[in-house]
């Protein structure tokens, strides 16, 4: 066997090994991971709306760029929605990036939290940053952050699909 | 070299941050705050101590050294990686708000060239109980570098020093003391340059004093004797 192909089945033989642990392991996480991030979207929803006095109902998305829409009710009969919250991503410059942004039924914007990122350098002050988005469906006050196109353009897409869709989510 | 020599080699004689200058990528980027350094410090030893066992082990069967020695780096980077994404699962599974705050700064690990170095420079060549205590003791030299950086900025950038999610130590009494306002740049990425770069001053002034003192004395010995 020549040593080329030698080298390239212990290369394979390694991948498939760790590969394999990978699962493993994923498969041991895969759960928690997505109840804690459910946890940190709810303990920030909650910092406006408490559970004990209103009812989340959850609306979850398999594509587009939004996970999932948190509508904040009285209780779970009713049709009157106090509040939305959506949880959207999009790429920044180290990967995605995901926002709740919490709107009430007014269309003023509660408030926005970086729930997850991997930005570096200037793009890092995204999770602190006044972006100056304050009428959902609108997004013409848009303030980016200097030196960080990716993580800005990300934070645009992010807010303005949210303004498209936020009336007809409201139903106003 | 003894056990205890060789663990205690990474904490001073060969630190990988204040004497290698390695690793100084995460060194400046996550030392905004203790909790940081700490968690840091954290994968880095389970990523490092195994990796290190992992490679002395394959290197130190004469047959699979001879297979996966043309391919070598590659085969460590697999293992690295691996390691890294275990840890990288482990932790945004059970310590969300730590996964968040170091953000790309885990994945990043698999290029620390701390990791990669030692596993070319000692795990290959020696036994894997001794590449363990080589791991440990770099580990413990580059999670007690970032942690004494990190305190250095935290405190002059906060004013406060956070141990653990909400476990904090506030200090800012003297700065109160001192009518004085917490220094916000120490936290930027400025900050971390400047920062380090005192401390790095700092332990070579030390250094080098300690080692005049030394030459001063054996010159002494030799005087007399």
């Amino acid at each position: 066997m020549s040593g080329g192909l030698k080298s390239g089945l212990v290369l394979l033989t390694f991948g498939l090994i760790c590969g394999l642990l990978l699962a493993v392991v994923n498969e041991f996480t895969v759960d928690k991971i997505a109840a804690e991030e459910l946890r940190l979207k709810t303990q920030a929803i909650e910092e406006y709306y408490s559970l004990d006095e209103y009812y989340i109902e959850i609306e979850e998305f398999e594509e587009g760029n939004i996970d999932s829409i948190f509508y904040i009710k009285e209780s779970e009969d009713s049709d009157e929605v106090y509040a939305l919250a959506y949880s959207v991503s999009a790429n920044g410059y180290g990967g995605a990036i995901t926002a709740l942004v919490v709107i009430e039924n007014d269309l003023t914007v509660q408030d926005y939290k970086i729930i997850s990122h991997s930005e570096s350098g200037p793009g890092t002050v995204v999770t602190d940053y006044d972006f100056n988005y304050s009428q959902a469906d609108s997004i013409s006050s848009f303030d980016g952050i200097a030196g960080a196109t990716y993580t800005s353009n990300a934070m645009r897409e992010i807010f303005s699909t949210i303004a498209d869709r936020v009336e007809s989510d409201m139903g106003v | 070299m003894t056990k205890k020599e060789n663990f205690l080699k990474g904490i001073f004689k060969e630190n990988p941050i204040f004497v290698a200058l390695l690793g100084l990528c995460p060194t400046l980027a996550v030392t905004t705050s203790l909790e940081n350094a700490i968690g840091m410090t954290i994968a880095v030893i389970f990523v490092l101590v195994l990796s290190n066992f992992i490679i002395s082990l394959i290197m130190h069967n004469d047959k699979l050294a001879n297979l996966v020695k043309p391919v070598r780096i590659p085969v460590y980077i697999v293992v690295i990686a691996t390691l890294v994404t275990v840890v990288e699962m482990l932790m945004h599974a059970y310590l969300i708000e730590l996964y968040n705050s170091l953000g790309i700064f885990i994945p990043l690990i698999v290029v620390n060239c701390i990791i990669l170095g030692r596993a070319e420079a000692f795990a290959s060549e020696n036994k894997p109980i001794d590449s363990v205590i080589d791991g440990l003791g770099m580990a413990f030299g580059f999670g007690l570098a970032i942690m004494l950086v990190s305190i250095f900025r935290e405190f002059l950038g906060a004013g406060v020093l956070t141990i653990w999610k909400s476990l904090q130590v506030d200090l800012t009494f003297i700065f109160d003391f001192l009518r004085i306002e917490p220094i916000d740049m120490f936290i930027k990425p400025a900050g971390a340059f400047i920062s380090l770069g005192f401390i790095l001053a700092i332990i070579i002034a030390i250094t080098n004093r300690f080692k005049a003192r030394m030459a001063e004395k054996e010159k002494e010995v030799k005087s007399n004797g």
